[in-house]
Formats: structure tokens, sequence, C-alpha cells
């Protein structure tokens, strides 16, 4: 409220910019690309809203880019004539917790269930909790990652089309809440918001688990045009 | 053919941002309302909540499940 108000940020990690846009195959987009277009918007938020800038140019070597540019942007071309982009952004904090896990082929939902408990565990205080948490199974080591972030673009209180999966995203967060991290990871009953699933189709000697969480501060917006 | 002019995507994508770093959506106020009420309503109940869920965390055979396929600690 009191951000809103006075215009302030809700947190002082105004995050890395992420973005899933999703092109239709009867859209064109006129005037410049599209990764440019996204980079400007970034520096003109940015700068406007005085937002901290929080981006350097190389993980070794770089300053910082003193715009907050570039996003990090997943392109997929589908049919249609709109264009949607899931803009996503996250602190520092949230995103290094990022896991990946590589399980036994044929692992169970409890396996599953046990590799996020742990790892949260360890970690989730960091995080800044209460966190919405996405969790891609599938594909492969980089794809479940993947999944695990577009989870998060759906919108808070969704849930999942599939009733087994929303059953195991409710079994799952009430464990989470269970481990007793609470807000802000000083105890209590509140960990996690929501779980998110998504999968994918994967490698009869694989079992990949991607894990990655949002902060309490749950910027998200879906924009279509 | 859709027509999309690259400004109309600036202003629009510029505002998002402007709008989600300061505003944080309904559904996110009424969460973290019932969260703050679940803290302040049951404060009994955190100390028994850990354990049953350590039972869960290590799993049937009583190891520190799951298992990994060869890649140690299960870090990727």
């Amino acid at each position: 409220m009191v951000a809103e108000e006075r215009r302030l940020p809700l947190c002082q990690d105004t995050g890395m910019v992420m973005a899933e846009i999703r092109v239709g195959s009867e859209v064109c987009v006129r005037g410049g690309s599209l990764r440019q277009a996204l980079d400007e918007a970034i520096r003109l938020a940015y700068r406007e809203g005085y937002f901290r800038k929080s981006i350097i140019a190389d993980p070794f070597f770089g300053k910082n880019t003193q715009d907050n540019t570039p996003g990090v942007y997943f392109f997929e071309w589908v049919e249609g004539d709109h264009l949607e982009i899931d803009l996503l952004v996250k602190g520092g904090g949230c995103d290094n917790i990022t896991t990946l896990g590589m399980l036994e082929p044929g692992s169970t939902p409890d396996d599953v269930e046990r590799f996020i408990l742990r790892e949260l565990d360890r970690k989730a205080a960091l995080a800044c909790p209460p966190l919405v948490v996405g969790v891609g199974i599938g594909g492969n080591g980089a794809y479940a990652l993947f999944l695990a972030s577009r989870a998060l673009s759906r919108p808070l209180g969704s849930s999942h089309p599939d009733p087994r999966y929303r059953e195991l995203e409710k079994r799952w967060c009430e464990d989470i809440n269970r481990l007793g991290i609470g807000p802000q990871g000083v105890g209590g009953r509140v960990t996690c918001l929501e779980v998110r699933i998504e999968t994918y189709p994967c490698h009869i000697a694989s079992f990949p688990v991607g894990l990655v969480c949002s902060c309490h501060v749950f910027r998200r917006k879906t924009l279509r045009w | 053919m859709k027509e999309i002019w690259v400004f109309d995507i600036i202003e629009e994508v510029k505002n998002a941002l402007l709008e989600i770093n300061v505003r944080s959506d309904v559904v996110l106020r009424q969460k973290m309302l019932d969260a703050l009420v679940a803290e302040e309503s049951e404060d009994e109940g955190k100390e028994y909540v850990r354990p049953s869920i350590l039972r869960k965390l290590r799993g049937s055979r009583g190891t520190e499940a799951p298992s990994l396929s060869g890649h140690g600690d299960g870090y990727g």
C-alpha cells in the first residue's frame, strides 16, 4: 500500500527482467526488433521509476550497465495473430536458490517432493519467503529449469488443468509450509504461497527436475496484443 | 497479417514494469493477509509441524532421500 501510494519499489532489489514471448505466425512486428524494444522498455521504466540498476555486462569483468538491461528473453513461435509477453521480475535472493536435480529414472511424486523439501529446507530462508515455487519436471536439464520459470508466469490463484497435478501442487505446498521456515525465514507456518508444476516428455534414462522460486514480492504480468 | 509497432510494445512493457515494481496484485495481497492471520492465530502449532515433515524428508528408508543418479549431493 505504501509503495503504491508513494510510487516506491516493493523491494530495493528491483531485479532482472525475464520475459517469455509468444509470437503468432500471423504477426508482423514493425519498427525494430522485439529484443531491442524490450530492452528499451526496461531502460525507460528503470530510469523513470528510479529503480535500482542491478545488471553487470559480464559476470567476471563487467561493469554495471546503468540501465538494468539486458533482460532475459525466451521466444516461442506459435499459431495465430497475437503477441503475448509474460513479464517476470526476480531479485537475486530468490534466484540464488534455483536448483536442478537429475533424479533417477522412474522417480515417483514422493521422490520429487523429497528433493523439493530437502532443497527448500536448506535454502528457502535465503529467498525472502513466503515463496511461489515453480517446479519443472521432464524435458532435459536445461528445459526443466525453463519449465520451472514458466510455471511462475501463471497468475496467482490459478491451478493446474490436470487434477492429478493440481492435487500434487496442493499437497507439496502444505508440506513445504510444514517445514516451519516461515515469513522471511524467522519461523512460522507460511513458507510457501503456491506451488506450480509444469511437465514435458523426457528421455527414459533421465528424470530432470527444475526448482525455481519467486520471493513474496511476486512481480509478474502478462501483456497481449 | 497483424502489424504491431515496437513503439506500442515499448510503451506497454514500460508501464507494466513501472506497475509491478510498486504495486502487488490483489490476489497476492489477500494471500499475504491470510498468511498474517495464520501466523498470528496459531502460534502453539509452530513446534509440532516440523518434526512430522522431517520424517517425510528422510524418506521411507530412513536415508536422506531422494537418491540421485551420479550427481553426488544432487546439485545439478
